[in-house]
């Protein structure tokens, strides 16, 4: 079965906002049962995808399936089945703990009250406590927990770190790690935290300006990222040298290249331009960095810099 | 008792972080043949990581022969046993002398202080049974 | 449903206070600062009771509407609101429901107070009853429809400012509209109501449903006819403004020593054209010109200046429909006096209440505080009032006179007894007649015309009272001095005015006039009869036009008007007039073919200008052939204003290069316009890391977009 393998699809997903486009093309699956991690700078368009994949926001061109059913007219039987945690922990005001409760409880049949209220003592809120009156942090553990409680077959959630503190943070992840591990629990995180991915995901997806650029394994993609340091002049010229050149970044008297599926061919050409080229291992945070910072940059201050000599 | 430590952001991936760790733990005999490992499910509790990864970790180090499965009972560290073809040993050989004496030959060191360093190293690791290594 | 509901509720129902507040200040205001009635009639006043209730439920809906959907619309908000195990048609249900809940307890709360303070005492303070309330509330259910315009407004995703505003701008129109309709032609006004109230909610829905697009065909033509109507009243406000101030302007060049035009009896007894000269300086019409009627054309050209002492014969005229009254009005207001009690004078007012057959007497004290003081029921052996007729001015002692169909009855000013003057022989529902106060002091009579089927009864009573006052005289024990019952030729027994004089030549016989007000170039009918309706001599005139001031009015308005607005217009007069309005539109038309057809050839344009911009805007938009017809229609019928429309109801078209031919093409379907290469294969960087076994070479399937 199709549906089985595959939690998220997404064909050709488009979106504009007037004239700028926020999703280019976007073609991704996300399996079942794994914990995808999707990355990219602010504004590269995740959240424009999240909202998106749950139709919350119609597409340009292009469509998105959610466990087998078109985003745009999920049925509320699937959106059960859907945990979603949208940006900034967002919580109406004037609503009290138990009232966050109550609108799930009555909205999602499998509503587990004892996690709920488990995870509300973890973060040491009362159920009488007013959404607008308690701490960021304490913001973000009730609206985990009302996503979490839901029982979801598939969790998505964009940024849920965001503005908790170590512990906090630390137990989110345990959370979602317990949470993965009961069978077939598909989550997509969009996240700033890569230690959090590293500790997390199967998966990683990263977008940048709106275009999907890496859908891999965790490892895969580790492995398919090759580092050099090299203690040359390197410009633009040199740059259009190396195949799958992602990023290269100067610092005092070296070079850091990045290189997406270095082979025998990249090694030739990296020692071309220094023989004392070095290769050099990557952190997670170093490969997705390259990723990250933005493509003319790398250009533009090189020849910058050329331009100085 | 052995323990495993992760840090993530470093530059090996965490399974990989496993795998050294358990075959150094192995090869300095902190972990005798037959002891029990904690399980996937454990492990992953305890570092607070991703059961797949652990998982994976484990799994290599199965294929390798470091450790066995036992259906039911958990993993532990096996018999030592080839498990890889002559031509296989080789070239994981040829590959970890590549990697390591294309650092060494830059340090500017004579070829018979390398081998000095080498022979003493692979002394302390397999016979005297030496306290600790310096770190991976 | 129930949940969005509750939360709708828990999270706006601290807003009712700024709904109920305003609500009870403008009823209380509104109350103490009626004069009298309180009643469903708001004739002549300008701001009614309707208008208000509406403007303000138009707003508390309106602001409802606003703050139910901001709060919501960020992205985090309407996530949380809808991603749940409910349609995005029951979280519209249960906004929805819990708005209508919140406008009610705002709007008909303070509405079902009011009502149940005029039940308990307010007939004491005013001539009060609830149903005064019951165009309110009808109004108050149409004003919801802005609940939804504020919904709209909020959700739709719309680049231009205009397009989102606008069809606030319709509803409150139509709200306004109704309000204004309401007592004159209830009909138009419930179904102007009750359209954009289901207009304006099923367009919110679709747009809500799927978030902010109006891709449906239900949200598309809703915002159609909001925006149409929105913007052709704008248009044509301007016209009508224009004109407006044009007309005034001329108007008022020619008003300031101006003449009247009337049909009278001659000394003969003959119709004559008299024109009477307004004195600017004691306010009064003078007969200064006559001349005798011809039967074939006006004689407006051959006045002559007549003696000093040529007077018209005295005349008992009635109008031929229309008494003022209407039937659905409890409560009539008779008259207002000061009347001397004792040694100080009180002010008194006398209402008629149809409802409890009586007249209501209520004294005014200072700051018009209302006290009702007495009741008059209607005398024996009459014992009703039946419908109300007519009505004489109040003298100063606070006597006055009404014709109602039972009789003529005399109401005292200080007396608790009504009394009878002239009790009619039957009960009449046909009965018309007229109350004339002669002007001249020397003949200050009361005189009555009352005719019901084809015969009439003409009273006269004796003048008595000489005080300088604009009485009537106090009829009151003197009865009636000359009174008859006349038969009238049966071509005098129309629907027109008929006026009636006893023929001065003729003794014992009468002269009847029929003029044709209405269309004055066609020929009317003049009588000499005897009292049993026998015809003695019979004459045809013309009256011509009678227009005191003559100002032409300009056409330019009707360039405005696109042939459909034309059509519902026109459809409406003839509904509510029936046969006799389309007859006078045509007869005008025939009357001056040239002046018509300008404002037809001018509404000409807008067809042809609507179908140049239809075609622009479809264009842009880039509509295929069949919805482009489709519009052309719409184009056709609402002009430019209308085809405008096509802007705001379809999304507007992003085009960008496309890849592989270098040409513009539009992004949101999946291939290119011009070349065909798939939009979705995006040229690789080179970086890209994705697992073997899923590559983006595969072409997607798409769904087709428009």
């Amino acid at each position: 079965m199709r549906e089985d393998k595959i939690a998220i699809r997404t064909r050709g997903l488009t979106r504009y906002f007037g004239q700028k486009a926020a999703l280019r093309s976007l073609t991704l699956d996300v399996p079942r049962g794994q914990v995808s991690a999707l990355v990219g700078h602010n504004g590269a368009g995740k959240t424009t995808l999240i909202r998106l994949l749950l139709g919350l926001l119609p597409p340009t061109r292009g469509c998105a399936e959610l466990l087998g059913c078109d985003s745009q007219s999920l049925t509320p039987e699937v959106r059960t089945r859907v945990g979603y945690l949208a940006e900034g922990h967002f919580l109406w005001g004037w609503m009290k703990a138990r009232d966050a409760a109550r609108l799930q409880r009555e909205t999602f049949p499998r509503w587990d009250q004892h996690l709920f209220d488990s995870m509300l003592k973890f973060f040491g809120v009362s159920p009488d406590s007013r959404v607008r009156q308690i701490s960021r942090g304490q913001r973000a553990g009730v609206s985990l927990a009302m996503t979490l409680a839901t029982d979801p077959e598939l969790l998505v959630l964009d940024d849920p770190s965001m503005g908790l503190d170590p512990v906090a943070r630390r137990a989110l992840v345990e959370g979602l790690l317990a949470f993965a591990r009961r069978d077939d629990r598909t989550i997509l995180v969009c996240t700033h935290l890569l230690d959090d991915v590293e500790r997390l995901a199967d998966r990683i997806a990263i977008v940048s300006s709106g275009r999907l650029l890496v859908d891999s394994g965790l490892s895969e993609f580790r492995d398919r990222i090759g580092g050099w340091t090299l203690e040359a002049e390197f410009g633009a010229q040199q740059a259009a040298q190396i195949p799958g050149l992602i990023d290269s970044r100067q610092t005092r008297e070296r070079t850091h290249l990045v290189v997406a599926d270095p082979d025998s061919e990249t090694e030739t050409a990296v020692q071309r331009i220094s023989g004392t080229a070095r290769r050099e291992e990557l952190t997670l945070e170093d490969a997705v960095l390259a990723y990250l910072r933005p493509a003319a940059m790398v250009g533009s201050i090189s020849d910058a810099l050329e331009n100085v000599r | 008792m052995f323990e495993l430590q992760v840090t993530p952001g470093g530059n090996r991936p965490i399974y990989r972080q496993i795998i050294d760790q358990v075959r150094q733990a192995v090869a300095t005999s902190e972990l005798a043949v037959g002891d029990g490992l904690p399980s996937v499910r454990q492990l992953a509790e305890e570092l607070v990581l991703n059961h797949n990864t652990v998982a994976k970790a484990y799994a290599e180090l199965v294929r390798e022969g470091v450790l066995e499965s036992q259906h039911g009972r958990g993993v532990f560290v096996a018999k030592r046993r080839r498990v890889f073809s002559a031509s296989e040993r080789k070239r994981r050989l040829d590959q970890a002398m590549n990697v390591f004496l294309s650092e060494v030959l830059t340090l500017d060191y004579t070829p018979q202080q390398i081998e000095e360093a080498v022979a003493k190293r692979l002394d302390q690791m397999t016979g005297s049974k030496a306290e600790e290594s310096e770190g991976d | 449903m129930k949940t969005i509901f509750w939360k709708e509720l828990r999270e706006h129902a601290r807003w009712t206070p700024m709904g109920i507040i305003p609500m009870v200040i403008v009823l209380v205001l509104k109350w103490q600062s009626t004069e009298l009635i309180f009643d469903s009639g708001q004739y002549g006043n300008s701001l009614s009771l309707t208008s208000l209730v509406g403007l303000l439920a138009a707003s508390i809906a309106l602001c409802l509407g606003f703050v139910q959907t901001w709060s919501d619309q960020r992205p985090a908000a309407r996530a949380l609101l809808l991603h749940r195990g409910i349609t995005a048609d029951a979280a519209f249900c249960g906004k929805l429901l819990a708005g209508l809940l919140l406008y009610t307890v705002a709007v008909f709360g303070p509405l079902l107070g009011m009502a149940a303070f005029i039940t308990s005492v307010g007939i004491e303070y005013r001539a009060a009853s609830p149903s005064a309330l019951i165009p309110s509330a009808l109004i108050a259910i149409a004003a919801f429809s802005c609940w939804a315009a504020g919904l709209l407004m909020v959700q739709r995703n719309a680049w231009f400012f205009g397009s989102r505003l606008l069809p606030g701008l319709t509803a409150a129109l139509a709200v306004f509209a109704c309000g204004s309709l309401m007592d004159v032609v209830f009909w138009l006004a419930t179904t102007i109501g009750i359209a954009t109230l289901v207009v304006y909610l099923t367009t919110a829905r679709t747009v809500f449903v799927n978030s902010g697009q109006n891709a449906t065909g239900v949200a598309r033509a809703g915002l159609t006819v909001a925006l149409t109507v929105a913007i052709l009243t704008m248009v044509l406000s301007v016209a009508m403004m224009v004109e407006t101030y044009r007309t005034r302007a001329a108007y008022a060049r020619a008003a300031g020593n101006h003449n009247q035009y009337t049909v009278e009896f001659g000394p003969d007894g003959e119709p004559w054209l008299t024109r009477s000269h307004y004195s600017t300086t004691d306010y009064k019409y003078e007969i200064d010109q006559a001349a005798k009627m011809l039967p074939d054309r006006s004689v407006r050209d051959q006045l002559q200046p007549v003696p000093a002492d040529w007077k018209p014969l005295h005349q008992w005229s009635s109008a031929g429909y229309g008494y003022g009254y209407s039937r659905s009005r409890r409560f009539i207001h008779l008259g207002e006096a000061s009347v001397p009690s004792g040694t100080e004078h009180v002010r008194r007012s006398w209402v008629l209440d149809r409802k409890q057959d009586a007249i209501l007497v209520y004294a005014i004290r200072p700051r018009a505080w209302y006290r009702l003081e007495a009741t008059l029921l209607p005398p024996e052996p009459i014992g009703t009032f039946g419908e109300m007729r007519n009505q004489s001015a109040v003298d100063v002692n606070g006597n006055f006179t009404i014709v109602t169909t039972t009789g003529v009855f005399q109401v005292p000013g200080n007396g608790t007894e009504v009394e009878v003057i002239y009790a009619l022989p039957e009960h009449s529902k046909e009965l018309f007649s007229e109350i004339q106060r002669q002007t001249d002091p020397q003949v200050n009579q009361l005189r009555l015309l009352l005719r019901f089927g084809d015969r009439v009864v003409l009273l006269e009573t004796e003048h008595v009272d000489d005080s300088p006052t604009m009485s009537l005289g106090p009829v009151r024990g003197l009865g009636v001095v000359y009174g008859s019952v006349v038969q009238l030729p049966d071509a005098l027994a129309t629907e027109r005015t008929i006026s009636i004089a006893r023929d001065s030549a003729e003794g014992g016989d009468f002269v009847g006039l029929a003029p044709n007000w209405s269309q004055p170039q066609r020929p009317s009918d003049w009588f000499r009869f005897a009292a049993d309706g026998k015809i003695i001599e019979k004459k045809q005139f013309t009256v011509g036009s009678t227009a005191a001031v003559v100002v032409e009015t300009g056409n330019s308005f009707a360039a405005f008007v696109p042939p459909g607005a034309f059509a519902i217009g026109f459809a409406i007069v003839a509904i509510e007039n029936g046969d006799s309005g389309i007859e006078q539109v045509w007869s005008n038309a025939k009357a001056k073919p040239i002046e018509s057809a300008i404002p037809v050839a001018f509404g000409l344009i807008q067809p042809l200008l609507g179908i140049l911009v239809a075609v622009w805007a479809a264009r842009r938009r880039r509509l295929d052939k069949r919805a482009t017809r489709r519009w052309l229609w719409w184009a056709f019928f609402y002009g430019p204003c209308g085809s405008l429309a096509i802007l705001a109801a379809y999304p507007r078209i992003v085009r960008e290069s496309c890849d592989a031919c270098r040409e513009v093409t539009r992004i949101d379907v999946a291939t290119c316009e011009q070349c065909g290469h798939s939009l979705d294969e995006v040229p690789k960087i080179g970086i890209e890391v994705f697992d073997q076994d899923q590559t983006t070479a595969t072409a997607p399937p798409q769904p087709s977009a428009s």
